[in-house]
């Protein structure tokens, strides 16, 4: 009898967590699908009467929306290359290596990730201003770059711990020099966590919006600013945000699923070990 | 595990990229808003830039209206976001703990917000929350709790909390993932030795898990800590503070500063404080929890 109770009020709990986190997206979506009139009627239909693709086709016919998608899958793109290559050699090299402030560079490393960015923005702004980069993808790739490298130095270091050391040295008996066990010997073993935490400096930089707000402008915009640009002081376009909302999560959604095992297997391996 | 302990040049190597990158971008620029924030140094008025000292700071303390409310609202917004956050997802940890059918997929799915834009995130809820078509609304009407519309984000009194709701459901899937992997970690021949003696379920709750995952939980509401009192995204979006300052952070303002008014003298002096601010909170929070054992501390 209590053991059926237990288990009731287990389910039920399960319920309502699945719901609580599924709603806003339903609601987005069952949004995107109504006509305008109907958005914004006070008579209350939680399903569309007439459900309609109107939104979908305003976003990408008469607005600059696929235009910001590919600026953020270009700015985020070049994020991952860099970011991944910089923070496997570093990973590499916090993992193998035994030096002084080893530690220590690895707690820096995991401070650095929490340095608000309203602290960066300035000084960065007027940096990329002399530089003339400013509102340019550059100032976005490099701004990303630095905030994705702390963290996912601080996870590739903990994937490339889970490798066994013996595999390499086995190779370097063989002959392989450094590059060749780091490349040919770790990176095949560390191919699904490398994806995943690509994948996570990907979402990051996808759904990134203060520096995108503030180093943009039209030509550069990214699609977090362009979604949030529907609103305006005077007018929300409620359809455009709820059309463009579904579109903007999708991928990163798709790609989360894929990827989730490995990036929270990796997450919660910790860098900092042995 | 035997690894090189050499004192070869290679990892100075390996480690240079990632170093020189986060000095030159984050070393440099945290030193130059310092510097910064002792100057008027508004991007509008370019030809009137001069050394002011701290006035930035005496005026942020005693002459802006904004700072105090601000700062009122930092914390309720950062303590009662992660301390709901942290209850949820004890919760939702223990029951994603048990074995179920289909435990994967609920897993995958709780953990969604966690990757979703805080921009979107911040819409979603708006038009939740909405005073005139929001299905909030409408619930509460048909459950009779409310009659009429009640304008939740255009009221002083609400507008602060629904950012909260709206952050904590970001935040609890993260913490979810960080207190389920603790307690996965915790062997099970001690939930089975406790069995065998006779122990509730609520006292091996309280004497196995809660110290197993005590490390993890420092250092998971440190970040989240952090991360909460650092996000402009939700409330920039959501009110921009308003109305009036009712639902403005130290963060918010700060970024406001910079984007809308472009201060940046100002707007630096108010960062640093923040800064300031958070690193003294994270120093007596690491203090409190020091024999806890957090990742830091260790």
């Amino acid at each position: 009898m209590k053991e059926k109770k237990g288990i009731f009020t287990f389910y039920i709990l399960t319920v309502f967590f699945l719901v609580i986190v599924l709603f806003p997206f339903l609601w987005t979506f069952l949004t995107s699908l109504k006509e305008e009139t109907e958005m914004f009627s006070q008579d209350f239909h939680f399903l569309p009467l007439v459900p309609t693709l109107e939104s979908y086709r305003e976003l990408f016919q008469k607005t600059d929306f696929l235009f910001n998608m590919w600026n953020s899958l270009v700015v985020s793109a070049v994020t991952v290359v860099i970011a991944g290559v910089v923070s496997f050699m570093g990973g590499y090299a916090l993992s193998r290596y035994r030096f002084r402030l080893r530690n220590t560079l690895l707690y820096f490393f995991l401070l650095l990730y929490l340095v608000p960015n309203t602290l960066l923005l300035i000084p960065l702004y007027t940096v990329f201003n002399k530089m003339g980069i400013l509102y340019t993808p550059l100032c976005l790739i490099v701004a990303y770059s630095t905030y994705s490298i702390p963290y996912s130095v601080w996870l590739t270091t903990g994937f490339i711990n889970q490798v066994p050391y013996e595999l390499e040295e086995a190779a370097a008996l063989d002959g392989c020099n450094l590059s060749q066990r780091m490349f040919k010997i770790v990176l095949p073993l560390l191919k699904p966590a490398m994806i995943a935490s690509c994948s996570f400096i990907f979402i990051t930089s996808w759904n990134e919006y203060t520096y995108a707000n503030m180093f943009t402008n039209a030509e550069s915009r990214t699609v977090t600013v362009a979604l949030s640009n529907f609103m305006t002081q005077y007018n929300i376009r409620w359809d455009l945000i709820s059309a463009g909302g579904i579109i903007v999560v999708i991928p990163v959604i798709i790609m989360f699923a894929v990827v989730q095992k490995d990036l929270i297997a990796g997450m919660t391996a910790g860098g900092v070990k042995g | 595990m035997q690894r090189k302990k050499s004192k070869n040049w290679q990892p100075v190597i390996l480690l240079a990229p990632a170093i020189i990158i986060v000095i030159l971008i984050i070393g440099y620029p945290v030193g130059r808003a310092i510097g910064l924030s002792l100057f008027q140094y508004d991007m509008t008025n370019l030809q009137n830039v001069k050394f002011v000292g701290i006035q930035n700071y005496v005026d942020l303390f005693t002459k802006d209206e904004a700072f105090w409310p601000a700062f009122k609202n930092t914390i309720v917004w950062v303590l009662v976001t992660v301390a709901s956050q942290l209850l949820l997802s004890l919760l939702l940890a223990n029951i994603l703990n048990k074995k179920f059918f289909l435990r994967g997929v609920v897993r995958s799915i709780v953990l969604i917000p966690w990757v979703t834009p805080c921009v979107l995130i911040s819409l979603m809820w708006a038009w939740i929350f909405n005073g005139n078509y929001g299905v909030v609304n409408e619930i509460l009407n048909r459950l009779h709790l409310i009659t009429g519309d009640a304008a939740w984000l255009a009221q002083p009194q609400t507008a602060l909390w629904v950012q909260i709701l709206a952050m904590i459901w970001q935040g609890v899937p993260f913490f979810t993932i960080m207190i389920l992997a603790a307690m996965q970690s915790i062997p099970a021949e001690l939930y089975e030795s406790a069995s065998v003696d006779g122990a509730s379920s609520v006292r091996k709750y309280f004497h196995i898990t809660i110290p197993g995952i005590a490390s993890t939980l420092v250092s998971t509401v440190m970040i989240r800590l952090i991360w909460v009192f650092n996000n402009v995204d939700i409330i920039y979006t959501m009110t921009g503070g308003g109305p009036g300052y009712s639902s403005l952070t130290l963060s918010v303002y700060t970024y406001q500063q910079a984007q809308k008014s472009m201060r940046f003298g100002y707007g630096s002096a108010a960062a640093i404080t923040g800064a300031v601010f958070m690193t003294g909170v994270i120093f007596i929070y690491l203090r409190l929890t020091r024999e806890k054992g957090g990742m830091i501390t260790k």
